[in-house]
């Protein structure tokens, strides 16, 4: 009996051991490796710099760098054999845009957060700061894929398949959400930003640059809506509605500088898509590959703009200006074309623009040609043409713009259609490098300028195909996504045009 | 102590004197098939007299003629001999068969007699394991267990495997088996660091309710390893093998024409040529270019031509001249092979067993050196293993201490992962992105197979010497010399395993037995990955002819170093309290007990893309910041179980377990979960008395069980989002965080598997013939994994419970012993399996179709690929862009320029996981000699090769020349006709005259994700071995040698591949994870292996 009774304690300590493990087992609380909270001030740092690294070019978030192929600014050297998915080809598959499709939402994320936490926590700046950056984002998605999901995105698991809406509401919604960040940045609260002056790494905390930045981001999205029908006074009564703000628009850069540095994962990243921490230039399909194309050269060269082409392009290895042509088989090799210039590419902590004084400028001039605001068209485009030269670091924009040349001269045009062809033409120049999508948008809204080249790649299918006019719903949304992908029917890249090219 | 040596002495008197009249009678125990019986008991009959036979069969006893020996012995039924007048008597035995009375090790080291078992085991012994003499035992099991299926998913030096059995059950989470060495819980790539001839058998638990008491670890089923233990007899052996190891076969290449790229200002007639170009043959537009890497251009003729650019070769004293190589433009001899050296593998092994009735001990060494194929690549595993037995009265304690070293040097890969060390899970990666060359992220392979093959690699060899080998200089403008890389870019290992167990063992009455055991198992293991760097000479990079060389875009290549080490631990503590009572025609045995998990783990990394003193490779050499990273894992799991065994007449079983959980991975309403199994097993050969003198059918059980179990997949610390910092963070003072793209879920519950079993043994002629049959269903639900959810939700994936998987299968293993017996001594035994398991993903949930495994080809071939899970398809599938074709499935080509256009919907292709598999050993011996063969082969699989691309890229691909390099017309093409019908391609060529202007194989048909699919199915001859017993009279010269045998062993000698598979081993993959039946550039091609043996007992 003592042995059975022994068995029993063993039996009870047993249960017992179990029983006292709620402690024993509460090990896993908290994460040692990842922090499990963060404060708005924290998150939209990384969000920014993430937003500003896809601009130009950023291997990580999707073929971005193809936009500048497309738009005559960069073409593949011959060192690189063509084939029938490479940029030249114009050929997609839905795994085509797949990494900017997920790059573009997790950064969206990341804003969505702050918004969320900051308006908890009563930040409004950071509210308002998120509303303004998400607005680049999505209107940036709006413009390669057209209808997006909108407002059930960010949901997690709770929406886990959010429907899509159509590009021209959520264009519309962007519109208000600039305007309520526009209102809560000149409201009282938001001047009162403690920690903006670091974690705001575009504007340092200065309220009154971000109401810029909200209303020439607003008169980006209008001006992109200008080729639609009756869409007119929608356009005209949103202007209204900046002016009445009384803001202004951004007559400076607008961007991001964390500050960059000359480490791994820290150079600005058009700098360290083409240079290596020792200043080499990369390779392996990078600094080697995408060279400047044969169009702009020539278009820089017979517009004498000297001064801006020895900023944007570098010499060859002979000494010369040479570029490739896209989809030729003839092409120089890496070292006889041009590389990407010292205007562009000036320092390794250089900022990353996310719209440009330029860009504000050439705006704001097509306004007022088109009739939806007041001013002075010849002073904006002016000032868009300086600023692009300043920004390149080139001199003789006065002598450029005196010239005697349509292509340069405001007052050797006449007309709408004419003034508009200049204000493209030159904004194209001035986008090369800076922010090539505002480029492709202009180029799909208005058709400018109408000389871009078409590949000659013999993989082009078919074989007369022009630009693709948009991206391709990405495979992930077509297996996560699926029903609300499929709802959209079928895309074609060189036909499904998005809402306001159609 | 003294007392105790006389004692011993006059023992050792007694004895002489009390058998004086006797003689030595040696001899050896082997059973039908004249393979050796170890450890055998002989007794003297009547007597106290007994000795056992050593491992390999050999006994010594001292008996008179007319004296009865008694054989018996685990697995073997008793026999008696009479001793008679000769000095030596080999005794030939019967062993039972596994339907019978054999002792199996099940669950917690339980030992049950096989036919009480209500479920499907499997044992292999170590004769069978090591009979070809494998390093790893793994690949040792290969073929051998119907329903388990071994993958070599590659063949360096220190090789991955994966295993799984009756399929895979989670669709993201563990599908691999538990391992229990030794009574220790390990996770099976553990397997690679156990010496097979430790190990006594291999017990394999295949169905959930065997596994069942193991808890959260053992869903997929158990391999229970138990290593040999010493016996009365001291022995010692000694084993040596020798293995050299060859490339089995390459993908086919093609050998008739050289370098050119097609670009077409190569050709003279261009606008602006290129230099260096040289006009073979007739055609103008088709150039030799001596530096390119693309092989679209002449035909071998073998003349004299240049090669690589002009460079300049430097005198001592400091004077230069121009000089360009030449070579005969024709193709050489096994091109890429002679850059493969041959693989050189020793083992050496001594181990030392001694016992007696109360004590056993038993303590191996040895010692594996690889040299691998690739030259510089080695690794060494060093293996001391110790265990012993001492019993006293009514207590007994066992020990048992196992201790590997690994070093390995190899060649550093793509993204070395940091690897915590054997947990099975990979945390980030650092090193190469340039895949340890100097250009273009290229790993080794692929600068090895897509070389020209008018190349001879060996005079390359010398880049530090000769100028056309030194990267300056190399010929190739575009992929480096891999002999360089083999130098410079290197990934040392270091890895200590320690595992010790400790069990202690009361029985204070004869029905209840109290068992404690407790274990540690350590794994600590570093890495250092050093990459040189190169700065190319100003005049290098000055690229004369224009090529766009790697020197004129590198310029300069920065050397970079990383650290990684880990520790990983686990103590396992577990009570078992077994009683055991006969209640008339009833007996019962329960058992009630508990156990403790605790596991710690930390890994810290460190790595440095940029150094400042070359060949000094230390984290504080660098500019810059360095990267660091730090992870520490922390998991404790608490069971308690009970599991009743009643027997009726020894001919009707059932046995119930249960089993419950708590676990640190779960929120406390979820931590505690339950694992009930029943199962039971009716022997009617014994039961139906009308049945029980069969002559014809000897043995006959029917069984039946049903289990469910629970899987924990989620990494501690799963249920909180968290935040990490943004890529690049901190700049500077500036801090950024991230919301982590995986969404947590607080409320993950386990993953739950109902598994119903079926089985039929049946025994025929004194169970000669053994028949095995088993059918099962598993169904998988509440799959507790990461799914990837639409980036639109904010993250990429989340953990949900969701999704349902089916495996229904069913097993044959049937088994002749022998299948064919002479009087002369010739001797034949088979036995074959087959195993068939049909998988079907059910549901996903969440409105999913599919969900993906993994995207293994992301970047690499522009070719968009991925491994996905689907609703209503095998588990599985591979998905990768088709051709865009007509509705009859023939390819749509475009009618101006012939070139197929890609479908933009990516398309499933089939599972990568062959649902039928069949093994087959023989064995045949006669006298001496025996021939062991193991062949196996697998079906209903695909596979993605991953290296088609390239090489058709590069055009050294066999089929590339299928046409000569003249126009064709694609083979069973179609073209629009304009009116929404498609009508056969008569006409347009899809490669033009000028492949200058569309080189159809390098530029279009290679982007077609489909075309590089092909079916996985493969027969193999795995194993084949000879061996020679040397009789004992031969030996009896020698004095101290017992025994001696001298094998020729031989793996992979032959694979049959389907006619598709043109490039790798089908069972190839660039995972051992879930994503199996991928592979890529950095697969190494398939060897064979073939080696000799010696084992020499003392």
């Amino acid at each position: 009996m003592k042995k059975l009774s022994a068995l029993i304690g063993i039996i009870i300590a047993g249960v017992s051991l179990s029983g006292c493990g709620k402690s024993y087992l509460d090990i896993n609380t908290p994460n040692p490796n990842a922090a499990t909270g963060a404060t708005p001030e924290l998150v939209i740092t990384n969000a920014m710099v993430v937003t500003a690294s896809g601009q130009v070019c950023n291997p990580n978030l999707g073929p971005t760098n193809f936009i500048s192929g497309w738009m005559g600014y960069w073409a593949p050297s011959g060192s690189y054999a063509t084939n029938n998915q490479d940029v030249a080809s114009y050929n997609e598959t839905t795994a085509f845009a797949n990494t900017l499709w997920i790059g573009s939402y997790r950064n969206l994320e990341d804003y969505y957060y702050v918004e969320t936490s900051a308006k908890e926590q009563l930040k409004p700046y950071y509210v308002a700061m998120a509303k303004a950056m998400k607005s680049v984002v999505f209107a940036q998605l709006v413009d390669m894929f057209n209808n997006v999901p909108y407002s059930e995105a960010f949901q997690g698991t709770l929406v886990i398949q959010p429907t899509y809406e159509s590009g021209q509401s959520i264009y519309e919604d962007l519109a208000k959400q600039l305007d309520t960040a526009a209102s809560i940045m000149a409201s009282p609260a938001a001047v009162i930003s403690p920690g903006a002056e670091s974690s705001d790494v575009m504007f340092g905390g200065d309220n009154a640059s971000w109401i810029k930045f909200a209303n020439t981001l607003k008169l980006r999205l209008l001006m992109r809506q200008s080729q639609m029908s009756g869409r007119d006074a929608y356009i005209k009564d949103e202007i209204a509605k900046i002016e009445a703000n009384g803001g202004g628009y951004l007559d400076v850069d607008a961007t991001v500088n964390p500050p960059y540095a000359n480490n791994d994962g820290q150079q600005n990243p058009l700098w360290g898509y083409f240079r290596t921490t020792s200043g080499q230039p990369t390779s392996g399909g990078q600094a080697d590959y995408w060279k400047a194309a044969q169009y702009a050269i020539s278009i820089l060269n017979s517009y004498n703009d000297t001064n801006r082409l020895k900023q944007i392009y570098s010499e060859n290895d002979q000494g010369t200006y040479a570029g490739s042509i896209l989809g030729s088989q003839f092409n120089p090799p890496g070292n006889g074309t041009s590389s990407i210039g010292p205007g562009l590419l000036k320092a390794v902590n250089q900022n990353a623009v996310i719209i440009s004084a330029a860009e504000s400028h050439f705006l704001q001039a097509e306004a007022i040609v088109r009739g939806f605001m007041a001013g002075d068209a010849q002073a904006e485009y002016e000032a868009g043409v300086t600023a692009s030269f300043d920004f390149l670091e080139a001199d003789g924009a006065a002598a450029y713009l005196a010239q005697n040349n349509v292509n340069t001269n405001w007052t050797k045009v006449s007309g709408t259609t004419a003034q508009i062809a200049l204000i493209i033409r030159q904004k194209w120049i001035a986008m090369n490098g800076v922010t090539p999508l505002e480029a492709y948008d202009d180029y799909r809204r208005t058709g400018l300028p109408s000389d871009i080249p078409i590949s000659i790649s013999p993989y082009k299918i078919p074989a007369n195909a022009e630009i693709p006019v948009r991206y391709l719903y990405p495979t992930s949304e077509y297996t996560t996504n699926t029903e609300n992908a499929n709802a959209q029917g079928t895309i074609d890249y060189y036909t499904s045009r998005v809402f306001w090219n159609q | 102590m003294r007392k105790f040596l006389t004692l011993l002495a006059v023992l050792v008197l007694l004895g002489s004197l009390a058998f004086s009249q006797t003689k030595v009678v040696t001899g050896k125990v082997t059973d039908q098939a004249g393979q050796a019986v170890p450890f055998a008991t002989i007794r003297v009959k009547g007597t106290k007299v007994g000795t056992s036979a050593d491992a390999e069969g050999y006994y010594t006893i001292k008996a008179t003629p007319s004296q009865t020996l008694v054989i018996t012995g685990t697995g073997i039924t008793s026999k008696e001999v009479t001793v008679g007048d000769a000095a030596t008597l080999n005794i030939e035995v019967q062993h039972q068969t596994t339907s019978l009375s054999e002792v199996v090790v099940t669950s917690l080291g339980i030992q049950r007699q096989s036919k009480e078992l209500g479920y499907s085991t499997a044992k292999v012994n170590t004769s069978e394991l090591t009979q070809a003499k494998v390093v790893n035992v793994a690949t040792g099991l290969a073929g051998k267990v119907s329903g388990l299926q071994i993958n070599l998913v590659n063949n360096s030096v220190k090789p991955d495997v994966r295993v799984t059995l009756r399929g895979n059950r989670s669709i993201l989470g563990n599908n691999e088996p538990l391992l229990v060495f030794d009574g220790i819980q390990l996770p099976v790539t553990y397997l690679t660091l156990i010496n097979p001839e430790d190990v006594a058998n291999v017990t394999v638990l295949k169905g959930a309710s065997a596994s069942a008491l193991y808890g959260s670890a053992a869903s997929n089923g158990v391999m229970i390893v138990t290593t040999r233990k010493g016996k009365p007899k001291p022995i010692i052996t000694f084993s040596s093998t020798v293995n050299f190891e060859s490339i089995a076969y390459l993908p086919k290449f093609q050998n008739t024409f050289g370098p050119y790229g097609g670009e077409g200002n190569a050709n003279p007639f261009s606008a602006n040529p290129y230099e260096g170009t040289v006009q073979i043959g007739d055609n103008p537009y088709i150039v030799y270019v001596p530096y390119e890497n693309q092989n679209y251009g002449p035909r071998y003729n073998g003349q004299k031509t240049s090669i690589g650019p002009p460079i300049r070769v430097y005198a001592p004293d400091g004077t230069y001249t121009i000089q360009q190589d030449s070579i005969n433009y024709s193709a050489v001899k096994d091109a890429k092979s002679s850059f493969f050296n041959t693989g050189i593998q020793t083992q050496n092994g001594l181990t030392y067993a001694v016992g007696d009735d109360k004590n056993n001990f038993y303590v191996s060494f040895q010692d594996v050196l690889s040299h691998g194929i690739i030259p510089n690549d080695q690794s060494r595993r060093d293996n001391f293993h110790i265990n012993g037995t001492h019993s006293t009265g009514n207590f007994t304690a066992q020990y048992s201490v196992n201790y590997t070293v690994t070093h390995t040097d190899v060649t550093a890969e793509d993204q070395t992962p940091f690897r915590w060390g054997t947990l099975p899970v990979y945390v980030g990666s650092y090193g190469p992105t340039s895949g340890g060359g100097y250009f273009q992220n290229r790993p080794l392979y692929w600068n090895i197979i897509n070389q020209p093959a008018n190349i001879d690699f060996k005079t390359y060899r010398n880049w530090q010497t000769d100028p056309f080998a030194n990267p300056n200089g190399y010929f190739n403008a575009y992929y480096g010399n891999p002999w360089w890389q083999i130098d410079q870019s290197r990934m040392v290992e270091n890895q200590s395993d320690l595992l010790g167990t400790l069990s202690l063992d009361l029985k204070p009455t004869s029905w209840l037995d109290l068992n404690y055991r407790v274990s540690i198992a350590r794994d600590d293991y570093s890495n250092q990955y050093t990459q040189a760097g190169f700065t190319f000479a100003p005049w290098a990079v000055a690229d004369t002819l224009g090529s766009g060389s790697i020197p004129s875009s590198v310029i300069a290549f920065q050397p970079s170093s990383g650290n990684a080490s880990s520790f990983n631990q686990t103590i396992n503590s577990e009570l078992l309290i077994e009683g055991t009572k006969t209640f008339g025609d009833f007996n019962g045995k329960l058992i009630l007990g508990g156990q403790v998990i605790a596991n710690n783990a930390q890994i810290m990394s460190m790595s440095a893309s940029a150094l400042v003193i070359p060949d000094f490779y230390n984290i504080s050499n660098r500019l810059g910041q360095p990267s660091v990273g730090q992870d520490i894992y922390q998991q404790r799991v608490i069971g308690a179980f009970g599991d009743l065994t009643v027997g009726y007449k020894n001919f009707l079983f059932v046995h119930g377990s249960l089993r419950n959980d708590w676990n640190s991975l779960l929120s406390e309403d979820n931590r505690s979960y339950l694992y009930p199994a029943v199962d039971a097993a009716f022997v009617f050969t014994d039961g139906i008395s009308s049945m029980s003198n069969s002559k014809f059918l000897s043995f006959g059980k029917i069984r039946a069980a049903w289990a469910r179990t629970a899987q924990v997949s989620i990494l501690p610390y799963s249920l909180q989002s968290t935040f990490d910092p943004g890529n690049g963070f901190p700049f500077g003072g500036t801090a950024g965080y991230t919301v982590n793209g995986q969404y947590a879920n607080p409320n993950i519950k386990p993953e739950i598997s109902e598994d119903f079993e079926i089985g039929l043994d049946l025994g025929f002629l004194n169970n000669r013939i053994n028949l095995s049959v088993a059918a099962y269903n598993t169904n998988t639900n509440n799959q507790t994994i990461p799914i990837t959810i639409s980036a639109a939700t904010g993250f990429t994936s989340a953990f949900v419970n969701s999704g349902e998987m089916q495996n229904q299968g069913i097993e044959v293993d049937l088994r002749f012993t022998p299948l064919l017996k002479t009087e002369s001594g010739f001797r034949w035994d088979v036995s074959a399996n087959f195993a068939y398991n049909k998988n079907t993903v059910k549901s996903l949930g969440y409105g999913l179709q599919q969900v993906t495994i993994v995207n293994p080809f992301a970047t690499e071939n522009q070719i968009a690929n991925a491994t996905v899970a689907a609703v209503g398809k095998a588990y599985g599938q591979i998905q990768t862009t088709d051709w865009n074709r007509a509705p009859s499935g023939q390819i749509i080509v475009d009618p101006l320029t012939g070139a197929p256009s890609l479908n933009n919907t990516p398309q499933l292709f089939g599972t990568t996981v062959p649902p039928t598999k069949i093994g087959i050993t023989t064995s045949l011996s006669y006298k001496g000699f025996t021939l062991n063969m193991v062949a196996d082969g697998r079906f209903g699989a695909v596979l993605f090769n991953g290296i088609g691309p390239a090489l058709d890229f590069t055009g050294v691909s066999g089929y590339s020349v299928s046409s000569g390099r003249q126009p064709f017309i694609m083979p069973n093409s179609v073209v629009s006709d304009g009116a929404g019908k498609y009508v056969a391609n008569t006409s347009i060529v899809s490669q033009k005259p000028n492949i200058g202007a569309n080189n159809f194989w390098a530029s279009t048909w290679n982007q077609g994700g489909v075309n590089y699919i092909n079916s996985a199915d493969f027969w193999k001859l795995r194993e084949l071995s000879l061996v020679y017993n040397f009789p004992a009279k031969t030996l009896a010269s020698l004095k101290y040698i017992n025994a001696m045998t001298l094998g020729f062993v031989a793996r992979n000698l032959i694979t049959i591949r389907a006619a598709d598979n043109i490039w790798a081993d089908p069972e190839f993959a660039n995972t051992n994870g879930n994503a199996t039946g991928n592979t890529d550039v950095n697969q190494l091609p398939p060897t064979k292996f073939l080696g000799f043996n010696i084992t020499l007992t003392f």
